[in-house]
């Protein structure tokens, strides 16, 4: 009799007001609202809305319709072209290798550590993201270009430049690239909860084994992201490359290089060149969204089979909490699930 | 012995950590030096000062009762667990338990987290979301205990069954229900044979109907428990119907000894 009353006395407040039930909106509730707000939305936002997708996918329509389709094979198995994908395929994956190497650590004590001039140095990393790439390819000349502070250094005492070759175009990728996966870990970092690394701690584990086992795991997802928008920047990258590490063929022509100059001469080329560029783009997208987007996490944990509802706010969090940081379990069952 | 046969020990006393009750046995020298609970329970006397925020309290929990810390949000409960937890350093005070001593700020003293024999149940669990049940179970076995990988999950795997979940061990966190994960998280907790649990709150994040269940399941088990519990709570029916003893927080203070 008491139980009874005590449990419609204490249910409510329990699920209204315990940062539990805080941490997101329902699901449920979350998709309910995207509902009814689209079928209000007015035209003033639609009209200028289907502009701006037209003018984004038109271009990538033009590339489309007037690609020389019939002579794409001749034009794409010149050795030149060919020379320049593999080139580019290479420096951006090693300055992609360069930025995980070294941008992983940093995210992870800008996000866990404070010490004085902490804001101004995340500001000061983050910089290249929006400084033109030519500035960042005058400025890398400026200081490891043969004549530059530290490059002639550099080049006395080991007899080692860097402009104007391969390792300089890795080094041009990487300024700009690195900023990318630097800001998507530490932004995981941040919002990851750290209280996990706190039950962690009470389960016995040291730092060392709680990085290892729970604080990189929750956060793999943006990672694989970071990894993904570095080494499609470090693709693209041109003014820094061009500025810094000059255009010769074979060495620091990279895709994107190669079409530019293809313009000038052969318009035809510069598309076939332009169209696998877009091609390499698309493809990666598309493993992205397949592996990483929430939709599809949700059919996944539909098919692991959940027999019995999600109680309340507690199933709700954990849920919420999973599809922003589940890692490499995903890939787990993504694998697992394939071939049913 | 415990670690060699598990299973052995666990039909006739489920949860009871054999070794805590030798240490008490070995230390009987305990009750010389003090009542109940000194020798190995809790014994603590906690002051974390947080901005204008004074918590000083004193606890003392003895091995096999179960005390509630009841409060609204920002008594001071969540920092008193901390502390106790060895998350969060002591001010001024002293933790002892079962005769060791895990914090005291004056003798400059403080056993990290990681190496206190204390197991935690949160209050929305925090079970690992990348791990499957079993493997958050036997996370703790791996890391405190340095066990090996297929003995540890044998191991978790028992506990699992013997909170009646062990179908459930190949689950990940985001499929098992609110009363299911409960279950896990203090099997998770339990394995590495605690001398002290805390629970964080333990029936806040379910609904009505699974609070009843997990709250028959608690009262079942915490009392078979060798080790001092302690359970913060926001609801005096929970203390009421789970604890042995209630200690009541207002702003960081004990306000009145329960009934």
């Amino acid at each position: 009799m008491t139980t009874d009353a005590s449990l419609s006395w204490s249910g409510p407040p329990a699920q209204t007001g315990e940062p539990a039930g805080s941490d997101g909106p329902h699901p449920a509730r979350r998709s309910g609202q995207r509902r009814e707000t689209r079928k209000r939305v007015p035209w003033v936002l639609w009209l200028p809305g289907s502009i701006a997708v037209l003018f984004l996918l038109l271009p990538l329509v033009g590339l489309l319709i007037r690609a020389p389709w019939t002579g794409l094979a001749h034009l794409l198995s010149e050795k030149s072209v060919r020379q320049a994908l593999l080139l580019s395929l290479r420096t951006s994956t090693e300055s992609t290798v360069l930025s995980l190497v070294f941008g992983v650590p940093l995210a992870w004590l800008l996000a866990r550590t404070r010490f004085p001039g902490h804001t101004l140095l995340r500001a000061l990393v983050t910089l290249p993201l929006v400084l033109p790439p030519v500035v960042g390819g005058v400025s890398l000349l400026l200081v490891l270009g043969r004549r530059g502070l530290v490059g002639e250094s550099l080049e006395s005492w080991f007899g080692f430049t860097l402009p104007f070759s391969t390792n300089g175009v890795v080094v041009a990728q990487t300024f700009v690239a690195m900023p990318f996966l630097i800001v998507s870990v530490e932004g995981a970092l941040n919002s990851s909860d750290r209280r996990f690394e706190d039950a962690a701690a009470t389960l016995g584990a040291d730092y060392w084994t709680t990085f290892r086992r729970v604080t990189v795991p929750l956060v793999a997802p943006a990672v694989a992201a970071g990894t993904a928008l570095c080494w499609a920047r470090a693709l693209g990258e041109f003014g820094a490359t061009i500025t810094f590490a000059g255009n010769f063929p074979g060495t620091t022509q990279t895709m994107p290089l190669a079409v530019y100059l293809a313009l000038e001469t052969d318009p035809d080329a510069a598309i076939a060149l332009s169209l696998v560029l877009l091609a390499v783009c698309v493809t990666v997208l598309v493993a992205l969204r397949a592996r990483w987007l929430p939709g599809t996490r949700l059919i996944t944990r539909l098919r692991a089979g959940r027999t019995d509802p999600p109680a309340t706010a507690t199933a709700t969090a954990d849920t919420s909490m999973i599809t922003a940081a589940e890692g490499g379990g995903d890939t787990h069952s993504d694998g697992s699930g394939g071939p049913r | 012995m415990s670690t060699a046969r598990p299973e052995a020990n666990a039909p006739t006393d489920p949860t009871r950590p054999p070794t805590p009750g030798e240490a008490g046995a070995a230390a009987g020298g305990a009750d010389a030096t003090g009542g109940v609970g000194e020798g190995d329970g809790l014994d603590a006397r906690i002051v974390v000062r947080r901005g204008t925020f004074l918590l000083d309290v004193e606890v003392r929990v003895a091995r096999g009762e179960v005390v509630a810390v009841l409060g609204r949000s920002g008594a001071g409960k969540s920092t008193l667990l901390r502390a106790l937890a060895g998350l969060l350093p002591l001010d001024a005070g002293r933790i002892t338990l079962a005769g060791q001593v895990l914090d005291d700020p004056r003798e400059r003293r403080f056993v990290p987290c990681e190496e206190r024999p204390v197991g935690v149940v949160f209050q929305d669990y925090l079970l690992f979301p990348h791990l499957r049940a079993r493997d958050n179970v036997a996370f703790g076995l791996r890391s405190r205990l340095r066990q090996g990988r297929r003995g540890s999950r044998t191991e978790a795997e028992s506990w699992l069954t013997r909170f009646g979940v062990g179908d459930l061990a190949d689950r990940r966190p985001a499929a098992l229900s609110g009363g299911q994960a409960q279950r896990v998280a203090l099997a998770r907790a339990l394995v590495t044979r605690p001398r002290l649990l805390l629970l964080d709150e333990p029936l806040s994040a379910l609904d009505t109907s699974t609070r009843t269940e997990v709250r028959t399941f608690l009262r079942g088990v915490l009392p078979t428990l060798s080790a001092p519990v302690l359970i913060v709570t926001h609801d005096p029916m929970d203390a009421e119907v789970l604890a042995d003893r209630t200690i009541a927080l207002a702003g960081g203070h004990q306000i009145a000894p329960a009934v």
